[in-house]
């Protein structure tokens, strides 16, 4: 195993990757009481065209198929998977997101039974037409669990406003129609194409031994054998967003407005692309950040309050900046944020704001360790994107503000900007 | 835990596991008419203090600080309500240059505390006024969320008549009322007599860390409240259903029951593992029969009020399936009551708990929070007392605990003209 460290942070970790095997990352942490393992497949909502191994036929299937095969997984001939963990003392879970499928525990009890289940379940895929259709009505009550919450309503209609191709703007749950279309056959077709364990990262953190780790994870999940690859087919996104506005009505007492910032320069991997979110996630708090005097100005005003974010999304194929939060008056903070940001494009980043930010990004990279989980699911999401568990330090110290002043002109602009809005339906009811 | 000369009481849970210390303030009052006062006070500090006037310049001081959190918040637990600042700062061997950053954000929160940004020996009349308004926001968004909401209805309808109806933040027009001289002198009060503990999660070695909270948080007080326990309430004879629409795709029902035991009774051990069994986890009844089985929800489960004693079930459905829904939940609750439940049901759901009370040892947060749940019930307890009160546990116990709870409250709050 390679053992990688890194002095500032107090950390380290130690990695195996055999050819056609799972990537493996181990994180020791002596002392802690609990122990977290996933499994993160490379396979998210996004991936619902593609060439099956061995096959020359593109295929396409029905929208939200990553997650509709992430809830069938944890039911198979005996039964329902969560009874199983619950019996060695583990807890399980699992989510789907626009790139990745990730199943993970924790326990504080047996370890390696647990870790066993959980490799094991992963590769044994069980789906019938009677299982397939008690799973659709749950998802059903899912989907409409989100489109009742007016979080979700205005990240989603963001998504759809800002991308005119790519398949980020598709809801990850898929619709109450498209998984009605779902069958057994789907989801063998795609379990096939995607759960490979070349196409896998497991993460350990807790109090284990890596060596120990690495042998009963080869066991567990032996390397597949030279088989051929799903070919992912992705369409070109055109530069320029889909519609410049989306608003909803909703049965809310508070309205809630996001801005978005797509993303124009895709395809990269690694230091280049940690160095862009990095930059980009900086910018955004230099200009709307808790210490930045648009915030200040705006939160003093009642427009915001503490649930207002602005952040960056860094995946290969796709990207935006997202700001917003509840707010009592959509329009106004609309206009002062497109005033704030283009203000700033004709001043400058302010050098004292850069060092300051700088300095928080490293105090949440310490935090971000704290949780095993968190660290875990860092290292997955970063491997997935080519960067390493520790680039994040060094990358930022190599940042200058002319990084941040050309994601400034290059990235926040008006061309590249879309609004979504969620709105009350009806006045309030007194109370 | 060590008193300081001051009233204020120290908990200090000493520990190198994590890479940052955790700071929390907090400042206990009975939860009641003058909840929205106490709600707007962590939030209102935070505004500025007299080093650190406005919140752009605290925002600033924090980032200094190597990036540290001050996050304002309160608590409700039964009917105590409980203002909280939290400071998380990077430990300081973890940071290039931290000078003395422990006493440093300690001195910052004795700041906020006694120093608040003032005008005419008050309040910020412009920092109350906008605090009071988020707070109002706060209140009037929980129809944002439907789960939150109906689980908020569902409590309010119950406790109509016990403090326990109020929200953390108070009422509206409560809020909408506060001025900032009255304020002042309520806080002024307030933080002279009601309880204060301090809670720090790692921080060093304990006798300095004592000290060095002695000596930065020397303020005057007498700290001569003591807060009473909440009351427990009782059910109606017959159960009451409140029906309530909003254009939703998804209804939501909740059922609201009295457990006639809190966190104090030696019982409540034995109430979390009929909890357990019946809905807190993937193993228990409800997500098997009305989620597994029925194919009825996505989420249905159950937790319990500990301070309060009331057990509350929470499912998202289709409002067509209502009868059916209420009628699984019930029958669920019925089989516990019966004793009907395996062996492995038991055990599982101790193995759950038990890992629980571990992992919350592992979040410095959690582990504070289980910690003042004990304090307002007066049973603070580690964790091994807990563990091995958990291992003692049996399934008769179990039954006896269960067959105390009564159905008090049924809400649905559903749809209308919405498929």
């Amino acid at each position: 195993m390679r053992r990688l460290a890194n002095r500032r942070l107090a950390e380290e970790c130690y990695l195996d990757q055999p050819v056609g095997g799972p990537v493996l990352c181990v994180i020791p942490r002596l002392g802690h009481h609990r122990r977290f393992a996933s499994v993160t497949v490379r396979y998210g909502s996004v991936d619902n065209r593609f060439v099956p191994p061995g096959s020359a036929a593109p295929v396409e299937v029905p929208a939200g198929i990553a997650h509709f095969l992430e809830h069938k997984l944890f039911e198979d001939e005996a039964g329902n998977v969560f009874d199983r963990f619950a019996a060695l003392g583990a807890s399980a879970n699992a989510y789907t997101s626009h790139t990745h499928t990730s199943y993970h525990f924790t326990t504080t009890g047996d370890f390696p039974a647990a870790y066993a289940l959980l490799l094991e379940f992963v590769q044994r895929p069980y789906f019938t037409p009677e299982t397939v259709k008690k799973e659709q009505g749950i998802i059903e009550q899912e989907i409409k669990m989100y489109l009742d919450d007016p979080q979700w309503r205005v990240y989603q209609n963001l998504l759809e406003a800002l991308f005119q191709e790519y398949p980020v703007r598709l809801d990850i749950a898929g619709t109450v129609e498209s998984v009605r279309r779902i069958r057994v056959e789907d989801l063998y077709l795609c379990y096939r194409a995607f759960y490979r364990p070349a196409q896998t990262v497991v993460c350990v953190s807790g109090d284990v031994d890596p060596e120990e780790m690495a042998r009963l994870t080869s066991r567990l999940m032996p390397p597949g054998a030279g088989e051929a690859e799903v070919r992912r087919l992705y369409p070109e996104e055109p530069p320029g967003v889909a519609f410049p506005r989306r608003e909803e009505a909703m049965p809310v007492a508070e309205p809630v407005l996001y801005l978005g910032f797509k993303e124009g320069s895709t395809g990269e991997r690694g230091e280049p692309l940690l160095r862009r979110e990095l930059a980009t996630q900086l910018l955004l708090d230099t200009l709307v950040g808790r210490a930045s005097p648009l915030f200040s100005r705006l939160y003093e005003e009642g427009l915001i309050d503490d649930r207002f974010g602005a952040s960056y999304l860094g995946e290969v194929f796709y990207g935006a900046s997202i700001l917003g939060g509840e707010t009592p008056q959509p329009d106004r903070l609309e206009e002062e944020l497109r005033r704030g940001i283009a203000a700033a494009r004709s001043a400058g980043v302010d050098r004292a704001a850069f060092e300051r930010g700088r300095r928080k990004l490293t105090g949440d990279a310490l935090r971000s360790f704290n949780s095993p989980q968190a660290a875990a699911r860092a290292f997955g999401s970063g491997y997935l994107r080519g960067i390493g568990p520790y680039d994040y330090l060094e990358a930022l110290d190599a940042l200058g503000v002319e990084d941040l002043e050309k994601r400034l002109t290059e990235h926040l602009r008006e061309d590249n900007l879309a609004v979504s809005v969620v709105r009350p339906r009806e006045p309030a009811k007194d109370r | 835990m060590t008193r300081m000369p001051n009233g204020i009481v120290l908990y200090h849970y000493p520990t190198t596991q994590f890479k940052t210390v955790t700071m929390m303030l907090c400042l206990h009052q009975r939860l009641g008419d003058d909840a929205a006062r106490t709600a707007v006070l962590p939030f209102l500090l935070r505004r500025g203090c007299r080093g650190f006037p406005s919140l752009r310049d605290l925002a600033r001081r924090l980032e200094e600080l190597y990036g540290a959190a001050l996050e304002p918040g309160v608590w409700k637990l039964g009917e105590r309500q409980v203002a909280v600042w939290e400071l998380e700062l990077a430990e300081e061997r973890f940071v290039p240059d931290p000078g003395d950053l422990l006493g440093q954000g300690m001195e910052l929160l004795r700041q906020l505390l006694t120093e608040p940004a003032t005008q005419d020996g008050a309040f910020r009349a412009d920092y109350l006024a906008g605090e009071r308004e988020n707070l109002i926001r706060r209140v009037q968004s929980l129809a944002n969320d439907k789960r939150a909401y109906a689980i908020f209805r569902l409590g309010e309808e119950m406790c109509r008549v016990e403090a326990f109806a109020r929200h953390q933040y108070g009422r509206v027009e409560e809020l909408a009322a506060l001025e900032p001289h009255e304020l002042w002198g309520y806080y002024q009060h307030i933080l002279r007599e009601n309880p204060l503990d301090l809670f720090v999660v790692g921080g060093g070695e304990p006798e300095d860390l004592a000290r060095r909270a002695r000596t930065v948080l020397d303020f005057p007080r007498t700290g001569g409240v003591t807060l009473g326990t909440t009351p427990l309430g009782n059910a109606p004879a017959a159960p009451r259903e409140v029906v309530e629409e909003q254009q939703v795709h998804q209804a939501k029902l909740c059922l609201g029951f009295r457990t006639a035991t809190t966190y104090a009774d030696p019982a409540y051990t034995a109430l979390a593992v009929a909890n357990g069994i019946l809905g807190a986890f993937p193993h228990s009844k409800l997500f098997r029969e009305v989620r597994e089985r029925a194919s009825l929800a996505y989420y249905a489960n159950s937790r319990l009020e500990p301070t309060k004693g009331l057990l509350i079930v929470s499912a998202g459905i289709n409002a067509a399936d209502y009868p059916r829904s209420r009628e699984i939940i019930l029958q669920q609750l019925a089989a516990v009551q019966a004793g009907d439940f395996t062996g492995e049901e038991l055990e599982n759901t101790r193995r759950a708990m038990e890992r629980g009370i571990l992992a919350s040892e592992d979040v410095p947060e959690q582990k504070i929070r289980d910690a003042v749940v004990g304090l307002v019930n007066g049973r603070l307890e580690g964790v091994a007392e807990r563990l091995a009160r958990l291992r003692d546990v049996t399934a008769e116990q179990v039954v006896e605990a269960s067959r105390r709870i009564r159905l008090d409250t049924v809400y649905l709050l559903t749809g209308k003209g919405v498929a």
